[in-house]
């Protein structure tokens, strides 16, 4: 998804030039491939600060299990809302500061702490390879199966692999700095996110300033949506 | 201070992004640099100068094929931002690129592989409409679709 006003998004220039019938051609899956690397732990992070605000200190008996069908469901939750209607009530809430409470995903989710869990029934068994990923047993079998697949990448990321045989270039030799075509491009998009964040500080500013503002976990996408 | 800050604080905005991808990377890279090149006088020149030394000591650390690539294959960029290297040729191109592949996906790449990533590089062949399709999806992302119709119709 691709919100207006964000760049432009590379994998659907080759959708735009490949026959929708036919399989990927090998260098439209290798630049997929490429493409869809993502840089950072940023996303990992947030769902590991999901679970802090979930298990807090008068939910702190909470099983492993209903804390991840709870976070999962809190991903379904927001997912569908900022497909639907996020926009809408994002824009009551700040911009007409409505003094009722938003039906944001914390109110909800109280009522449905009992949500069916794929739970597997865990085993005793214990063997000497996954010992240290005992404690993740109870969360299901799929997400074992995760934690084993990613386990073994760092290993096979270790065998040797065939690197350039010309040497490392520094950045200063990389990059033509004369060409201005691509930095004008970078440029406008970076610098547009950098003032929609800004913007947004401003408007919390404002909002921190009147008094009647409440603290609601702002994050960029909910950013874009109230901005865009 | 502040022009000093500022482009470390875009930088940090762009690579904490929710997507972002390896090519953001190596160009916020590259922008940092070329930034901070342009603030050589006297005031700035230590901070400058570690700041860039900072950047090239973790960009030769890092896996730099795969940046490079990524880069290459974004279409909105190909190998435009990149200097005139001998790697850059589209020879050089394809052995990266094919070098990757096999990396990827354990198998020699098929011989259709270079024929297409010349045509892309060049824009010819299946990828003949390519600098058409970018300009649209880069004015659908303004938000200015009709002004590239009129553009791509002229």
């Amino acid at each position: 998804m691709n919100f207006q006003g964000g760049p432009p998004d590379p994998l659907e220039v080759y959708r735009d030039l490949s026959f929708s019938s036919e399989p990927h051609s090998p260098f439209h899956r290798l630049a997929a491939r490429l493409l869809s690397i993502c840089a950072n732990s940023a996303t990992c992070e947030r769902l590991f600060s999901v679970f802090g605000n979930t298990l807090t200190k008068l939910r702190n008996q909470m099983g492993t299990s209903t804390l991840s069908s709870i976070a999962e469901l809190k991903m379904h939750v927001r997912n569908e809302h900022q497909l639907n209607s996020t926009k809408i009530w994002m824009k009551r809430m700040f911009v007409a500061r409505s003094t009722t409470i938003p039906p944001n995903e914390s109110s909800i989710l109280p009522t449905l702490a009992h949500p069916p869990s794929p739970q597997s029934p865990a085993s005793d068994e214990t063997n000497e390879e996954n010992e240290d990923l005992n404690h993740a047993r109870p969360v299901g079998s799929s997400f074992r199966d995760l934690v084993s697949t990613h386990g073994s990448v760092p290993i096979e990321d270790d065998e040797p692999c065939v690197h350039s045989q010309e040497g490392k270039l520094t950045l200063s030799q990389l990059f033509n700095f004369g060409n201005d075509h691509w930095i004008k491009s970078y440029e406008k998009h970076t610098r547009k996110s950098f003032d929609e964040e800004l913007a947004l500080y401003d408007l919390l500013n404002e909002d921190a300033a009147t008094g009647n503002g409440m603290e609601v976990d702002v994050d960029e996408t909910t950013a874009e949506i109230l901005l865009g | 201070m502040k022009s000093d800050l500022e482009p470390l604080a875009i930088a940090a905005n762009i690579t904490q992004a929710a997507f972002c991808r390896l090519d953001t990377v190596l160009l916020t890279f590259g922008f940092l640099v070329m930034q901070y090149q342009k603030m050589m006088d006297a005031d700035n020149l230590t901070a400058s100068t570690s700041i860039i030394a900072s950047l090239e000591k973790r960009w030769a650390a890092a896996d730099q094929d795969i940046f490079i690539a990524t880069v290459i294959v974004n279409p909105f960029f190909r190998a435009d931002p990149f200097g005139r290297h001998t790697r850059f040729v589209v020879s050089g191109i394809i052995d990266l690129l094919e070098r990757l592949y096999t990396r990827f996906f354990k198998e020699e790449p098929p011989f259709s592989f270079s024929t297409e990533l010349c045509n892309y590089l060049t824009a010819e062949g299946q990828y003949s409409a390519l600098r058409a399709t970018c300009i649209r999806h880069m004015a659908a992302a303004e938000g200015q679709v009709r002004a590239a119709f009129v553009f791509l119709s002229v």
